[in-house]
């Protein structure tokens, strides 16, 4: 890949050099990061639930760490893990006790895609189908985050099979979709405040035939696999210029204000006016930081053909995709997507319903996880969110049907470590390990059965499931749980 | 694999052995059962039954039947159900969903009325849809026409390819239709208004087609009018879908006021009219993974519907979520069931015993003595995700577990250098 200077740093480090320099507050303020900054202010403000310390144990652990922990425990403190081990806890003063006893633990599920929100139930609704901007191939600008509605059932049906975290996508209408945004399932009134704290930002492009499928049917571009490569490399190439614009601005805006503070009279006499910006683009802003690596491509893809011409057009503009998402030919080309170090969020087996879709294999998993690839379960849909691990079940058995040596370990991963990797939020949570965020299931069963159910959810140490709560949180669902 | 087969080279019969076998009465453990030519001859049998041959190691090498030696397989830990029947599905009709040249199952004409179309003409028992279910453990599907207001005559299909003629069981079990798209109260005046038509189309069908009797329902067809004779009088079910409790209580209704014999798809607040179901003895085909919400008519659904349906005495099917391409994971949503309330064994039932009742496939899902050779064995409890279909006959046929998915699986798999020895 070649080496692209960060423009945020490039920008920022412009400004602060500037406001060093000078001692005034430069204008570099106006910089694009700076200005993307100004998308993210918070009006309603999620409050941490206090939560006492808590120490569950006499259970199954299951780290996604790569242990089972039997009989296991671990020690949660101010929203994180402080201890995980085997045998007895430590005692922690004033902690809770949460006996696992014939129980197991794991990770907060993490689904990489769904569109609870933005698609949300009842799926009929015509008024909510805020999931595609089709009205142009190319809409970057967009941010799923501003169609999601807080109220859509679904989110609690989600952290009711034990997700913890998800990645809100737009939809495949289009070449470059929009702002993915990585949420938590929490009630909130607005979608601002259910973002998972400190999760980069993702953006969903698409290939192969929905985007044909949709301007195609209009006699527009993109109606071909060539025309969607011509669409999205012309993106790429609009969004370097819009880059060296910026670059330049920052160039000018320096020497200008080099020259404020210069002691000749002469030079400062000449400086001229102050350097006006570029005018900001939305669209171009999202590529902008694409290119930078600041926000983590989500590319829809089946065919192995397709994600291969995604791959090469991420090399041609020096960006990293993170994930292929439902890549059911990922299988055919494991051992790129291994070297390259692009994982693939896949669906067990679904397969059939259009032609890109016809080579599905059950063990699509399992085979890319045996070729030393990152391998990651997802929904896609507001039902199988519910039962993610099952998913898991599903394919962490048809691997292992088909003589794949997997462990339990392993498929846990597929929807816990892998996709916090694909979301960059790996660090934070995705497996039970001392100084992550304490998001957790404790489950009556083993998770990889069709009869296991999360009794209790907790994000960040707070308890926000129970099994058997009647209440519902969104206010669509008010009413629904009386019957007549 | 934990299990093995010893194939005597023309043994007609086969003997399972030790498996625990699913029967209308319940789960036998450890009993073994016989198939000979394309029936099940034996039920519940003890070694003794068997005379089993022993090799040196002491392992079983043979067992006879009647003094016929057969295949024997050993089913030790694994679970044997009647094949699977898949409902509602578009098995040998669908085979690529949005590609046309590859979707028969709705023709897309404008004709509201299609009654005397037979999908099973447009069965194609080379689909590589159906070695895809059959290795998941289905042997037959109900197989669906889509579209239209009546859509057309329900075939069932046994997934043993051969030609169309073998393969179809029956070709016309059912009548679909779908009513009240835009409104419930229309679609319902529309169902009466043709069942009034057809009616008097056969109290007079010289007078129809000269042309003396006129019908009210425009488009719809003299065959199409005939082949409704046999729904309106209650000989054929009729398949509807309906999920808002109001509106099947309407459909109840104005069945029962017409004399149809209706089958219910969908049904996601059914539970709310379990015990009139029940009653009436119509049968429910849900999908249990659905909860409320997933539309405005389902927003008093439960994952417990089928849990309270089966309590009622409702005979309950289940409907996977892709019901064509991956129609064998309906075994996954009979697990759901029972994770939400459902007896396993009722579960089971409603795999194969339940639709082969309902469609009236005799001989079929059930293992009992006489009843047609089609089982699966199992490499665990049948409704488990960490299950997986070891081995599948149909007619007593031991078929290959092969499909296209599997080929694909092992040529990339091979390349990839990921083959065990």
């Amino acid at each position: 890949m070649r080496p692209v200077t960060s423009l945020a740093v490039l920008l920022v480090s412009a400004t602060a050099l500037a406001a060093e320099e000078s001692g005034t507050p430069a204008d570099g303020e106006r910089v694009l990061a700076a200005e993307e900054a100004r998308g993210h202010l918070a009006i309603e403000v999620r409050e941490p639930v206090a939560a006492p310390p808590r120490v569950f144990s006499g259970g199954t652990v299951l780290t996604a760490a790569g242990d089972r922990l039997e009989p296991g425990y671990i020690v949660v403190h101010e929203g994180r893990i402080t201890a995980v081990g085997e045998g007895s806890p430590p005692t922690v003063e004033g902690a809770e006790q949460v006996s696992l006893k014939g129980r197991f633990l794991t990770p907060g599920l993490i689904d990489t895609h769904s569109h609870l929100g933005v698609y949300p139930s009842p799926g009929d609704a015509v008024s909510h189908q805020d999931g595609n901007e089709m009205t142009a191939p190319t809409t970057p600008g967009v941010w799923a985050e501003h169609s999601v509605w807080p109220q859509d059932p679904g989110f609690e049906y989600a952290v009711a099979g034990g997700i913890t975290t998800l990645q809100i996508l737009p939809g495949s209408a289009n070449l470059v979709g929009g702002r993915g945004v990585v949420m938590r399932p929490l009630p909130a009134r607005g979608s601002r405040a259910m973002r998972f704290d400190g999760a980069p930002e993702t953006v969903k492009m698409a290939c192969g035939e929905n985007p044909i499928r949709v301007y195609g049917g209009k006699k527009q571009a993109p109606s071909t696999r060539m025309g969607n490569l011509r669409g999205q490399r012309s993106a790429f190439l609009e969004a370097e210029n819009y880059v060296a614009k910026w670059r330049q601005y920052a160039a000018k805006h320096r020497a200008w204000e080099e020259a404020l503070a210069s002691p000749k009279r002469k030079v400062r006499d000449d400086a001229g006016t102050e350097p006006k910006p570029p005018k900001r683009d939305l669209d171009m802003e999202t590529l902008a930081l694409i290119l930078d690596g600041q926000v983590l491509p989500q590319v829809h893809c089946y065919q192995s053909d397709d994600m291969l011409s995604m791959l090469q057009l991420a090399a041609e503009f020096g960006f990293s995709i993170r994930s292929f998402h439902h890549a059911v030919e990922a299988y055919k080309i494991a051992d790129i997507l291994a070297e390259q170090q692009v994982s693939a969020s896949v669906w067990p087996e679904w397969w059939g319903f259009k032609l890109e879709a016809h080579d599905a294999v059950p063990e699509n998993a399992a085979i890319l996880t045996a070729a030393g690839g990152t391998a990651i379960i997802h929904s896609d849909s507001p039902t199988t969110i519910q039962r993610l691990n099952q998913e898991a079940a599903k394919a962490y058995t048809s691997g292992r049907a088909a003589g794949i040596e997997l462990t339990e370990d392993q498929a846990l991963r597929w929807i816990t470590y892998n996709p916090a990797w694909a979301l960059g939020i790996h660090e934070e949570t995705g497996s039970l390990e001392v100084g992550k965020r304490a998001d957790l299931v404790v489950w009556d069963q083993h998770p990889l059965s069709v009869y296991a159910r999360a009794e209790a959810v907790y994000i960040e140490g707070a308890q926000v499931y129970e099994a058997g709560g009647t209440v519902p949180w969104s206010d669509f669902s008010l009413g629904t749980e009386v019957s007549p | 694999m934990i299990w093995w087969m010893l194939a005597a080279a023309h043994a007609a019969c086969t003997v399972i052995s030790g498996a625990v076998v699913h029967t209308p009465q319940g789960p036998l453990e450890g009993r073994s059962v016989v198939l000979d030519g394309d029936r099940i001859v034996g039920v519940g049998l003890g070694m003794a039954d068997l005379k089993l041959q022993l090799g040196s190691d002491q392992s079983v090498t043979g067992a006879t039947w009647k003094g016929a030696p057969c295949g024997f397989v050993q089913g030790g830990g694994h679970h044997l159900t009647p094949g699977l029947i898949a409902v509602d599905s578009a098995i040998g009709v669908n085979e690529i969903g949005m590609e046309n040249a590859a979707n028969d199952a709705d023709p897309k004409t404008p004709d509201p009325v299609r009654a005397a179309l037979r999908i099973a003409e447009a069965y194609d028992p080379r689909s590589p849809v159906i070695g895809v279910n059959r290795i998941g453990g289905l042997t037959h599907a109900v197989v669906s026409p889509g579209g239209g207001f009546v859509s057309g005559q329900i075939a069932v299909a046994k997934l043993s390819g051969g030609s169309q003629a073998e393969a179809i069981e029956n070709a016309s079990v059912a009548m679909r239709a779908h009513i009240g798209t835009n409104s419930w109260a229309e679609g319902l005046r529309q169902l009466r208004e043709l069942v009034a038509d057809v009616r008097a189309v056969a109290a007079n069908p010289s007078g129809y087609r000269s042309g003396q009797l006129r019908t009210t329902y425009e488009g719809a067809s003299a065959l199409d009018l005939e082949a409704l004779v046999p729904v309106v009088r209650g000989e054929v079910p009729l398949v509807v879908s309906a999920n808002r409790a109001s509106e099947i209580e309407a459909l109840l209704d104005v069945t029962d006021e017409l004399g149809l014999r209706l089958v219910l798809l969908g049904g996601a607040e059914a539970w709310l009219l379990a015990n009139r179901l029940a009653e009436a003895k119509v049968p429910v085909m849900v999908q249990s993974m659905r909860r409320r919400a997933n539309g405005f008519d389902e927003r008093w659904g439960t994952h417990e519907n089928a849990a309270r349906l089966v309590a009622a005495g409702v005979d309950v099917m289940y409907q996977a979520s892709f019901s064509t391409h991956n129609a064998h994971l309906v075994r996954h949503h009979a697990g759901n069931a029972v994770r939400s309330g459902v007896p396993h064994a009722e579960a089971v039932r409603s795999l194969s015993e339940v639709p082969a009742e309902v469609f009236g496939l005799e001989g079929h899902g059930r293992i009992e003595v006489g009843a047609m050779a089609d089982v699966v064995l199992w490499t665990g409890d049948p409704l488990e995700v960490t299950t997986t279909a070891a081995q599948v006959w149909i007619d007593g046929r031991q078929l290959p577990m092969v499909s296209r998915q599997t080929l694909l699986r092992d040529r990339h798999m091979e390349r990839l250098g990921l083959t065990k020895e």
